[in-house]
Order: C-alpha cells, then sequence, then structure tokens
C-alpha cells in the first residue's frame, strides 16, 4: 500500500479539487448549452404560430438556406473578401499613421480634436457618399471598412508606442542603437498588447462597415442578399443568410482573437489589462 | 551668473526667484503649442477644403460638387433637411431610452443570481462579435416601415453593451467594503441600492455614452435599409437620385447631430460622475 505521506495526501487534494473545478465547468457548459436549446426551441414554437413569410422557425431558415444557398455563397464569398481587404487596409494604415503621430509631439497636439471628430462620427453615415463616389462594387465596402478599422488601431498605437518602459528605451540608445531600430525592435513590440487590442476593436467595425455599405449598395455580398430577400419578401432567405453573417462575424472576432494570443505569446508579452 | 548679479538676498528670495523664471518659462512653451496647435489646425482645414475644391474642379459636378455649390445646395434645400431632422433625433431619443432601461433593467436582474451571470456571460462575449446591424432587415420586416423598426434597431444596438456594462459594474463591488456592511447589520436591499449600484455607477455611466452613439448608429442604419423619413433616409433618397449637393448637406448636418451626441453624452457623463463624487483619474 502506498505510503501515506504528506505529499500523498496534498496531491489526492489538489486532485479532488480540479475535479471539482471540472465538474463545476461542466456543470455551466451544459446550462449554458441548455438554454441555448430552449431558446431554439422557443423560437420554433412562436414560429410555427406565424406565417413563414413573416417569422421563419429554424426549419423554415434551414431550408431557405439550402434554396438560397448559390446566392448566399457568393455573396459570403464576397464579404469575406470585403471583411479581410478593408480591415487589412484599416489596420496598416492605423499602425503607420499610429507611429508617426505617437512619435511627435507637435503632431498629437494638431491632431487632438481632428483625432476626437475622426472618432466621434459614424462613419457608416459616410456610406452613401462613398458609393456614390465609387461605385456598386467592392471598393467602396472596402474603403469604408478601412475608414471605421483605422481609428481604433491608430488611437491604440498611438496610446501603446508612448507608454513603453523608459528604461528600455533607455538602455537601447545605450547600446547605441538608431531612433528607427529603438522604434522599431522596442517601442512597437512593446505597444503590441495595446495595439492587438485595437485590431480586434477593428475588427468587429470592420465587419459592420461592410454589411451597412452592402445594405446601401446592394449588388455585392451578404448584406445585398438580405436585400433581394427582403424585396422578395423571402424572409427565410433574409434570416438564412442573417446567419452566415452571423458565423462568419464570429470567425473572423475569434481568428483575430487566436491571432492576438499567438502574436502576444511569440513575443513573450502580457496580455494587457483588462479595463 | 554671478551671485552678486542675482536680485536675491535670503535663500527664499532666491528660490522664489528661480520659480518664477520657470513659471514664466512653462507658459511661454505653453503658448508657443497653442500658437503651433492653432496655426496646424487652421492649415489642415483649409488644407482640407482646397483639396475639396480641387477634386470638384477635376471630377465632374454630379460626383463631386464643388463647396460653394453644396452651400447654395443647403440654401435652397433647407426646409426638407430641417424637417427631416426631428424624426432621427426622435428616433435616437427613444432608442437610447428604451435600450438604455432595457439594458439596465435586464443587468440587475441577471447580477442578482450567479448562475444567470455565469450562463449569460459567454453569449454576451460572442455577441460582441455579431454585426448587430444584420439585424435591420428582418426588424423592418417585423416591425413595418415605420419609426418603430428604426427606433427597435438603435434600441437593440444600445442595449447589449449597457447590459454588460451593468453586470459588470453590479459585480465590481469592493469585497471588503461588502463584509463592512454585512458586519454593520445591513439588509441585502440596503447592501444592494447602497454599495453596488454605487460601485456600479461609473461603468453604468460609460454604458450609457456608448449606448447614445450606437444609438445614433442603430437610427441611421435603420433609416438607410428602408426609411422615407429622416436624414439617413434623405441621404439614401439623394444618393439614388444623383442629387449630390443635396447628399453632401444631408451629411454634414447628420454628421454635426452625431457629434452633438457624442459631445452631450461625454459632458453628462462628465457631470453625473462629478454630482455622485466619482470623477477623477482611475475610476
Amino acid at each position: 500500500m502506498r505510503e501515506v505521506t504528506r505529499e500523498f495526501l496534498k496531491a489526492k487534494e489538489t486532485r479532488a479539487r480540479a475535479t471539482r473545478l471540472w465538474r463545476e465547468r461542466v456543470g455551466e457548459n451544459l446550462a449554458r448549452l441548455a438554454v441555448l436549446l430552449a431558446v431554439l426551441g422557443l423560437w420554433h414554437v412562436v414560429a410555427a404560430r406565424h406565417d413563414a413569410a413573416l417569422l421563419p422557425g429554424p426549419g423554415d431558415t434551414y431550408a431557405g438556406l439550402v434554396r438560397g444557398w448559390s446566392l448566399i455563397w457568393t455573396g459570403a464569398v464576397d464579404t469575406v473578401t470585403e471583411i479581410a481587404l478593408g480591415f487589412a487596409a484599416g489596420v496598416v494604415a492605423g499602425l503607420v499613421l499610429g507611429s508617426l503621430i505617437g512619435q511627435s509631439k507637435t503632431l498629437q497636439g494638431v491632431l487632438h480634436p481632428f483625432l476626437i471628430l475622426y472618432q466621434a462620427v459614424p462613419k457608416i453615415g459616410l456610406a452613401p457618399m462613398i458609393v456614390l463616389l465609387l461605385g456598386f462594387g467592392i471598393l467602396p465596402k472596402v474603403v469604408l471598412a478601412a475608414m471605421s478599422a483605422l481609428f481604433p488601431v491608430l488611437e491604440n498605437t498611438i496610446l501603446g508606442v508612448q507608454r513603453v518602459d523608459e528604461d528600455g528605451v533607455r538602455l537601447f540608445r545605450a547600446l547605441g542603437a538608431s531612433p528607427f531600430q529603438t522604434y522599431w525592435k522596442f517601442r512597437l513590440i512593446h505597444a503590441l498588447p495595446s495595439i492587438m487590442t485595437g485590431v480586434r476593436v477593428a475588427v468587429v467595425l470592420a465587419t459592420v462597415s461592410v454589411v451597412v455599405a452592402e445594405f446601401v449598395a446592394g449588388r455585392i455580398g451578404l448584406g445585398a442578399t438580405m436585400m433581394v430577400g427582403y424585396a422578395q419578401l423571402d424572409t427565410a432567405l433574409v434570416f438564412g443568410a442573417l446567419v452566415v453573417l452571423t458565423l462568419i462575424g464570429l470567425a473572423y472576432y475569434f481568428g483575430v482573437f487566436l491571432i492576438e494570443r499567438l502574436v502576444l505569446r511569440w513575443f513573450n508579452l502580457a496580455p494587457p489589462a483588462r479595463s | 551668473m554671478a551671485p552678486e548679479a542675482l536680485p536675491a538676498k535670503t535663500h527664499a528670495e532666491l528660490f522664489q526667484y528661480f520659480h518664477d523664471l520657470e513659471v514664466a518659462a512653462e507658459a511661454r512653451r505653453a503658448r508657443r503649442t497653442r500658437r503651433i496647435n492653432f496655426v496646424g489646425r487652421v492649415l489642415l482645414v483649409a488644407g482640407a477644403l482646397g483639396g475639396w475644391w480641387l477634386m470638384a474642379a477635376f471630377y465632374p459636378p454630379v460626383l463631386v460638387p464643388s463647396p460653394g455649390a453644396t452651400w447654395r445646395a443647403f440654401l435652397a434645400e433647407i426646409d426638407t433637411i430641417w424637417k427631416n431632422t426631428p424624426p432621427t433625433m426622435l428616433e435616437i431619443a427613444l432608442g437610447f431610452l428604451a435600450g438604455s432601461a432595457l439594458g439596465i433593467g435586464l443587468g440587475g436582474l441577471i447580477a442578482q443570481s450567479r448562475w444567470a451571470e455565469v450562463i449569460v456571460t459567454p453569449y454576451l462575449v460572442v455577441s460582441q462579435a455579431v454585426p448587430k446591424v444584420a439585424l435591420a432587415p428582418i426588424l423592418i420586416i417585423f416591425l413595418g416601415y415605420g419609426m418603430g423598426s428604426k427606433v427597435a434597431m438603435a434600441a437593440l444596438i444600445a442595449f447589449f453593451p449597457l447590459l454588460e456594462n451593468t453586470i459588470t459594474g453590479l459585480r465590481r463591488a469592493d469585497p471588503d467594503s461588502l463584509r463592512l456592511f454585512q458586519a454593520l447589520g445591513a439588509s441585502p436591499w440596503q447592501i444592494f441600492t447602497k454599495l453596488r449600484v454605487f460601485s456600479a455607477l461609473p461603468l453604468v455611466f460609460a454604458g450609457l455614452r456608448i449606448a447614445a452613439v450606437l444609438a445614433t448608429l442603430g437610427a441611421i442604419v435603420g433609416e438607410f435599409v428602408a426609411g422615407n423619413r429622416g436624414l439617413g433616409a434623405l441621404l439614401v433618397i439623394s444618393m439614388g437620385t444623383f442629387s449630390t449637393p443635396l447628399l453632401y448637406c444631408t451629411m454634414i448636418v447628420l454628421t454635426a447631430l452625431a457629434l452633438g451626441v457624442y459631445v452631450l453624452a461625454q459632458w453628462l457623463e462628465r457631470k453625473a460622475l462629478e454630482r455622485c463624487n466619482l470623477a477623477g483619474p482611475g475610476i
């Protein structure tokens, strides 16, 4: 028989606690799943009492999805492309501009009210103008998404590159690093937690902007597919497109979340403090 | 400076002398910064206007009307714009009130039960990633073409951040303060109103500020998708009829409205925090 030592008892207690926590977590997740199923069931019950053209239930939505699949698939591909391009453009622009502005107190002082203005104005309100200027294709959606994604990255880059540990900067300078090297290898890297938070916000804003631009411009993307279904009173198609759109939004958000984790782990940085 | 040249005899006078020099230098630096900021901003605005004028010279007026044409259109169409502003403002206000009331109310309820909070939290996090504006066509199918669907859209978008902030805020009560309240024999109701609600106030006010901006967004998107009244609807209509000067005017007015909502919300949040003695850094 194993000797009942102090270490043995402590290990047993740790295992017991771990098991208890695991069971608690499983219980929580089961409860969440149960709530989800209950909501789906409620949706089905309520929808059964209404016309499918007004409120399609889960089954009708799936049928509509299958029926309109070609339309939804092309729309999904277009929307995914638009979000990717707009988001990438906005992030890159935000990083570059944020780096420049963050290094210059003069620029910050001059631009401060304009930055606030840019933040306060919903870029989505500019959608009709941009559609008028750039047409009904992919470009206006990409531009609007880039404009929306720009600000969070810009602001967080400016904050991030300013808040680095000054001792590190002095060390770099003492070792003879050029300003560019100090920036590229130190400030920017240590600003990454803050920047990645901005990037996460940016992807959500880019998604929303793309959807709204597709509502306004139509013709391309899942938003346009929803408008087609809306015009034809094919509500199941609208619901189906909404489900796919939701999945795309979630995929992008959690994709960026994973990238954030990977990047922070690669550079050995702590995740940003939760405000 | 030779010690004899300084206009100071005692230690205190010396200190005062250098202090005054430093204060004067600070004031000079501040004045210089203000001047640079002013000149820089004026240059930027002038550059933007000049750029606009230049683009209007190169592009056909149906795409880019000149600043002058836009101003003339504003004077000509001011009735239309004026008539369409109240519906939008009403949608924003009602949507904000409805979304806030629902968000705070539901948040208060959910925060009472640890199980409810545990179940709801991951769904809340996930809902941040979902583009809620995509629900606009569905809301219009349910609620029709009128103001109700826009109010519902604004309320729906404004609801979520308030729900989340209320739940987080109510959970945020300092455990030591909680023990103090319990030690002094406070009833659960007293603990709730005097401690939890008070600790939640900064987050709730911040949530209200976010909700105001989001309600504006929701109202605008609702009008984009289906509207015949309101500034957003006017925007889409003028886009469709290629009345570009009217489009630009309406856009400027709508931008001003959104900016007004933002500034008002910021100011109200500051004032509310100050009144509750919660203002200050780090809150």
